[in-house]
């Protein structure tokens, strides 16, 4: 720090800042693309990222280091006002109001004199205070979000869709007043690095705070507190903010674990119902019976009649000019000639075909009772 | 009789040995017997084998085969035990589309050229059935083709002989259209998957088809596909289906006449499940969705109307539809989803005026910073322009 030079904030404050800052980007780079989900680009972004899931885990990530910075910042500002009582520079006033006014007509040149600004310009104190806001509305409405179930044990369940609107609405409205706002008033309008280096010099000073250095100049700014009573004071703020502290991290890590409302699969997506379940096919006709093997005898009817019928009946009666359905017709044969040699099995045309490959193949047992009748003379009855 | 059997099992290849220990035991006489016996045989014999080898006789003729497979009842046994029916009915098939089209038998049964006729190579019926699938390759080679994505062709692939093939749902002989009318879709499905045929036939689509033939409610096929069926258990179908669904949901002049909602698709989508669904088609197509599809809450084949009782998304069911996926959900909690209703003062008012008031609140707080930046760059500029004096 030069001669001239002023320390403006310490460094942890600006670790402070670079922390949000980069949580703040993340959450808005993981996030618009989610409000904005239909839209092309939102969904080449989210692919860059590793997807939909991955985008949502880095935005949780981000999330928790923006409320452990929230509850850092509650209990740094807590130090300084209860501890050290410094003067309260970002509290807002009706001074604020005539400033953004008297800023605005001096713009305009309708007012001679630029308003002249303490620590925080009004620009500044309502940047602050946007962020403070922005970042309960976030934090409420990203817990209904992460914690629908929970959210909906208290509330109508409404809240939770409502939740997502605010957020996203919430979302445009922030990272909209970063651009306009804050990029405006610190890099655009002049690049003002002192949230970085730590201190402004006494020019810039004059230019941006010139009733905080008249206060510096003049010992107002510093508040010195007697080592005696500062020890005094923390021993008894660690204690209470150590334990409101660990609340608030319990509360972030309630938070991030109360319930887990995403599942990994969907349950019972399986079909409730067997995929194949053929119905039962329509019953077959049922052949005719024929007569036990055993129980035939080598008699014409009711024996191979029947056998005749069945083995041979479904196409002889209709080709070769055989028709075995009568005695009489079985008897007289087909084109091939007579069917039967009485007396004579092994001449018999029936034995003949039988002996080889025919469809309707008698079985060795209904051949041999064939060949007993045939040898007794083939008799009708 | 010995030599009868004997004979007999000669001719059928059956081991001798048995046989000759019973005839070595009938003694001396008996053995001189059978000698002469055997000889008058051994002489028959050879005139009995010449006959036995006898030209088959070539089939010319479609009437030749229906000669024989017009008789009523016609059933082989298979070697699986099951029965092969084998009778057709010959008006029916001169008039089915085959029939018409002068497709005979031959056309399919190229393997059957003569009588008697050559054993059948299938075991049971599934691989009959299977076995004259190449048949229709030859007329119907895009079907065919079509048929091999599908997920009946897959199961065959896998060894599951029980999937479809060609016959199981257009019966060769007396082919009509398998799809006309649209209600007969689902007789022929039901065929294997009857479980779910009866499912549908409760559903809301189901019931419109079958008692009017409705011709706007989807039968199988409008969803699944015909020929190319599709595995619909994979993640590519599955991220899929919200679309199917919406190809009809979403058309107006269809929805109109049941007064449905055609806005169901694009409410889906704007919600945290359909956006993820929507995402996961997108970017990974092979990963099953971990979010509800239009099937997990509304059911699939039996699907109802959202006013039936039985229906899942009905407001006194949907809790329970959806503690399917989370389980601890309480009464208030399927109020978070909007009903598929885009919020309006009358559905959803909350949501819609939180949504309101950021479209005022947004331009108001933006408008203001970017009129206080505007002015103070125009001062600005006008410094610098004037020399940067002040």
């Amino acid at each position: 720090m030069s001669a001239n030079a002023y320390q403006r904030f310490t460094l942890p404050q600006r670790a402070e800042h670079i922390v949000m800052l980069a949580s703040f980007t993340i959450l808005a780079v993981t996030g618009l693309p989610q409000k904005f989900i239909t839209a092309g680009w939102a969904q080449t972004m989210i692919g860059w990222m590793g997807g939909i899931e991955t985008t949502r885990d880095i935005h949780h990530f981000a999330a928790i280091v923006l409320m452990l910075g929230s509850v850092y910042h509650l209990a740094a500002v807590g130090y300084r006002m209860l501890v050290r009582h410094v003067r309260l520079t970002m509290l807002p006033g009706l001074r604020d109001v005539n400033d953004a006014i008297g800023t605005f007509l001096f713009n305009l040149g309708l007012r001679k004199q630029a308003p002249q600004s303490g620590r925080y310009t009004y620009a500044e104190k309502a940047e602050y205070w946007a962020f403070v806001w922005g970042t309960v509305v976030m934090i409420i409405t990203g817990f209904m979000m992460w914690n629908p179930i929970a959210t909906s044990a208290i509330f109508p369940g409404q809240f939770i869709p409502a939740a997502k609107a605010a957020h996203g609405g919430e979302a445009i409205l922030a990272v909209l007043a970063i651009i306009v706002w804050h990029f405006y008033h610190v890099h655009l309008r002049r690049f003002n690095k002192s949230m970085f280096t730590g201190h402004m010099t006494e020019h810039e000073m004059i230019e941006e705070h010139p009733l905080e250095l008249a206060d510096l100049k003049a010992g107002l700014a510093a508040t010195p507190v007697d080592p005696a009573v500062a020890k005094k004071r923390q021993q008894i703020y660690y204690p209470v903010a150590g334990i409101l502290a660990a609340a608030l991290l319990f509360g972030v890590y309630r938070f991030v674990t109360f319930e887990q409302t995403a599942i990994e699969t969907i349950p019972q997506r399986r079909e409730q119902v067997a995929a194949f379940a053929p119905l039962t096919p329509t019953p077959l006709p049922t052949p005719r019976p024929t007569p036990t093997s055993a129980a035939m005898a080598a008699v014409w009817e009711g024996n191979i009649a029947n056998v005749l019928l069945d083995k041979c009946g479904d196409c002889h009666g209709r080709i070769a000019g055989l028709d075995i359905s009568t005695y009489q017709s079985a008897m007289k044969g087909g084109n091939s000639g007579p069917l039967v040699v009485a007396g004579d099995p092994d001449n018999s045309l029936i034995i003949v075909k039988q002996s080889k490959k025919h469809p309707g193949q008698l079985s060795e047992e209904e051949l041999k009772v064939l060949k007993e009748w045939i040898a007794a003379g083939a008799p009708e009855n | 009789m010995t030599l009868v059997t004997a004979y007999v099992q000669l001719r059928k290849g059956i081991p001798m040995t048995k046989t000759l220990i019973r005839i070595g035991g009938l003694g001396v006489l008996g053995v001189l017997l059978l000698f002469g016996l055997a000889l008058t045989h051994v002489q028959a014999a050879p005139a009995t084998q010449q006959e036995a080898t006898p030209e088959p006789i070539a089939i010319t003729s479609q009437q030749q085969c229906l000669d024989c497979h017009t008789a009523p009842d016609q059933i082989m046994a298979l070697p699986s035990g099951e029965s092969l029916y084998l009778t057709i009915d010959g008006e029916a098939f001169a008039g089915s589309r085959h029939g018409q089209e002068a497709i005979g038998c031959a056309n399919c049964h190229s393997d059957i050229t003569a009588f008697p006729h050559e054993p059948l190579a299938a075991q049971n019926l599934r691989q009959v059935a299977a076995s004259f699938s190449e048949s229709c390759v030859d007329c119907h080679e895009e079907q065919a083709t079509k048929q091999l994505d599908s997920i009946h062709q897959q199961m065959r692939d896998e060894g599951n002989e029980d999937a479809a093939v060609c016959s199981d749902c257009h019966n060769p002989h007396y082919t009509q259209l398998p799809s006309e009318p649209r209600s007969k879709i689902i007789t022929t499905c039901a065929r294997c998957h009857s479980r779910i045929a009866d499912e549908y036939r409760d559903s809301i689509h189901g019931a419109a088809l079958l008692s009017t033939e409705n011709p706007d409610v989807p039968t199988c096929i409008d969803c699944h596909g015909v020929h190319n069926i599709p595995d619909p258990r994979t993640a590519q179908f599955l991220l899929k289906s919200p679309q199917i669904c919406a190809d009809c949901h979403s058309d107006g002049t269809r929805m109109a006449k049941y007064g449905v909602n055609t806005d169901v698709i694009d409410t889906y989508v704007a919600d945290f499940h359909g956006t993820t669904v929507t995402l996961f088609e997108q970017q990974s197509p092979d990963q099953l969705p971990n979010k509800p599809l239009c099937i997990d809450c509304h059911g699939v084949h039996n699907i109802k109307l959202i006013t039936d009782t039985e229906s899942t998304v009905i407001k006194q069911n949907l809790l329970a539809t959806c503690q399917k996926c989370h389980p601890e959900a309480t009464a208030n909690f399927p109020d978070a989803w909007l009903s598929h209703y885009t919020p309006s003062p009358q559905h959803n008012a909350l949501v819609y005026y939180v949504e309101l008031f950021y479209r005022f609140f947004i331009p108001t707080v933006i408008g203001g910073m970017v009129v206080m930046v505007a002015v103070d760059m125009g001062r600005q500029l006008a410094n610098r322009l004037k020399g940067g004096k002040k």
